[in-house]
């Protein structure tokens, strides 16, 4: 176990799945805020013909490492495609869903060209699609640390803004709020959390990462502030796991921490319905107990 | 001004102006050019039926939408990002929330943010707390807002638009779906406000309980002005003999015989 702990890649791919499961919560919240949650996969595969274009211009620029741009590419790719969303979304050009679907299949399809057109096969973009976190170097983790600290300082410095103008656009238009501008940060926001967590779940599954944590934390909580937290808590605590038990299984991670995403809800969801049907028999219990004393004590 | 009569307002400048405002939806104009004023102290209702363009006004007047063509100021400067720090407005209820739960102060300290003021100030648990005191809700302070019943949802968007401490606020029908006590309690607050020199122009399908509160009306149709003056006291259907809704009491027989009566408020 210690052996394990010292290990340099354990490190790296710890560091990377703490850094990953504290921040996609927390964007994943204003997703889920504006009824948005699939925002993210839309976002994931434009990220994805980001990364196809990157390799693209490495293998033009004759690049040693091909892949040497596809981090750089995903980034503007993703940042563009996620303020195109919102200013269609803005303006009304077209609704949500709709907008949503042309980037998965637009996004895909021009990946899966620009990485043939660049002389690579789908199989090099497998690593992107379903995360590889044991691949991730120094270099990979610094910039995961330098994306997570924005995103935090941003996402969590300024909740009280984002949640006023997703909670309620109209309002906060009313109080004098940069409304265009904070949606743009969202949607800026969403972006970089893709890139930064493609390393670790790929982007078929980034939303996974954003979306479940704080699925699971809205059932137990009642404030914003807390569900945001409770979430950050939750992605940590599935992205630990996840890498840790792939250290001892050959398991794939980005799958394994979606699916552990997927059963806590199951268990916390199902413990929730429980509790409130119980809670509605004993009320009954009581209503009728009443009624019974009621009718003793009546006169006849 | 003397404090004789609050409505005369000859010698004071008006909280907002608009003049000829028109405004665009999906290339239909739904306002052909509309012109309001409110002073300080005054309570204006804009009434009229489904449809005749009241919420799109309001919209325009905080900023949510923009018009077209006209112009709006607000005490003597064009609306922009900085006069809305004297603004508080209360959307329709409908046009607020989202797919994660917040806490009845949580959207109250929303209303402490602003064009300066992206961050929470300090004391914003403390504003927030009297703000809902005010209202008569400090009880529901952690609760889940979804969870709460209309009246008590009014309640609390009312005290967010209240917590900025605005000079002008403006309500888009604060009465739909609103329980009785929550009617008494909302018109309280609103006639407290206007006392203390608020200008409040506030958007009614009928005055009801709010009656007393409203100098005067401004009545849309069709997105242009009908009618400017006295408040009717029914419109539409409404006014038709036998009609009159706003009873001085109300008799309702009960199954025993006996009868149950309330009053409403003159």
């Amino acid at each position: 176990m210690m052996d394990l702990l010292t290990d340099p890649l354990v490190q790296r791919m710890m560091i990377v799945a703490i850094l990953v499961g504290a921040t996609a919560p927390v964007v994943g919240t204003y997703l889920v805020q504006r009824r948005m949650s699939l925002l993210g996969d839309g976002i994931g595969h434009v990220a994805l013909a980001g990364v196809a274009a990157g390799w693209l211009a490495g293998s033009w620029a004759g690049l040693a490492q091909q892949d040497a741009l596809a981090i750089p590419g995903a980034i503007v790719f993703a940042v563009v495609g996620a303020v195109v969303i919102e200013r269609m979304r803005a303006r009304g050009i077209a609704a949500a869903d709709v907008i949503m679907a042309i980037m998965f299949y637009g996004g895909i399809a021009s990946g899966v060209l620009l990485i043939s057109a660049a002389g690579g096969s789908n199989a090099n973009l497998m690593g992107y699609l379903f995360g590889s976190i044991s691949t991730v170097g120094w270099t990979d983790v610094w910039t995961t640390a330098a994306l997570s600290i924005a995103i935090l300082v941003i996402g969590v410095g300024l909740r009280a803004s984002l949640f006023a103008v997703t909670h309620d656009q109209e309002f906060a238009h009313s109080v004098g709020l940069p409304v265009g501008a904070l949606n743009i940060v969202v949607a800026v926001l969403a972006a970089v959390t893709i890139t930064a967590s493609m390393r670790v779940v790929g982007v078929l599954l980034v939303s996974g990462v954003m979306i479940l944590p704080v699925a699971v934390s809205q059932i137990v909580t009642r404030s914003f502030s807390r569900t945001m937290a409770v979430a950050m808590a939750i992605g940590v605590g599935i992205c630990v796991t996840g890498v840790g038990v792939t250290l001892f299984h050959d398991l794939q991670p980005g799958a394994l921490i979606v699916v552990l995403g997927v059963l806590l809800y199951t268990v916390v969801a199902s413990s929730a319905g429980l509790a409130r049907h119980r809670r509605r028999q004993r009320d009954h219990a009581i209503h009728r107990l009443d009624d019974a004393s009621q009718t003793e004590g009546a006169p006849a | 001004m003397t404090a004789a009569d609050p409505y005369d307002h000859h010698d004071a400048s008006p909280a907002i102006t608009a003049r000829e405002v028109r405004v665009r939806l999906g290339g239909l104009e739904i306002l052909h050019g509309i012109d309001l004023d409110a002073y300080p102290g005054e309570a204006v209702a804009i009434m009229g039926g489904n449809g005749s363009g009241k919420s799109t006004l309001v919209r325009a007047l905080v900023g949510a939408l923009p018009a077209s063509a006209g112009s709006i100021s607000v005490f003597g400067s064009p609306r922009s990002r900085a006069t809305a720090a004297r603004i508080g407005y209360v959307p329709q209820r409908a046009s607020a929330g989202g797919g994660v739960t917040a806490t009845a102060r949580e959207v109250v300290q929303s209303g402490l943010l602003g064009a300066g003021q992206l961050l929470l100030p300090r004391d914003a648990k403390a504003r927030a707390l009297a703000a809902l005191d005010d209202l008569g809700v400090a009880n529901l302070e952690s609760r889940d807002i979804a969870s709460l019943s209309g009246g008590e949802q009014q309640r609390v968007l009312i005290a967010r638009a209240l917590v900025r401490d605005p000079d002008l606020l403006i309500l888009d029908e604060p009465m739909a779906g609103v329980d009785v006590p929550s009617q008494e309690a909302l018109s309280q607050a609103l006639t407290a406000r206007r006392d203390a020199g608020a200008s409040i122009i506030i958007v009614l399908h009928e005055l009801g309980v709010l009656a007393p509160l409203v100098h005067h009306a401004v009545v849309l149709e069709h997105g242009c002005v009908t009618h400017i003056g006295e408040p009717p006291r029914a419109l539409g259907v409404h006014a038709l003999p036998g009609h009159d809704h706003v009873h001085a009491h109300a008799d309702l027989p009960q199954p025993d015989g006996s009868t149950f009566s309330w009053e409403v408020r003159p």
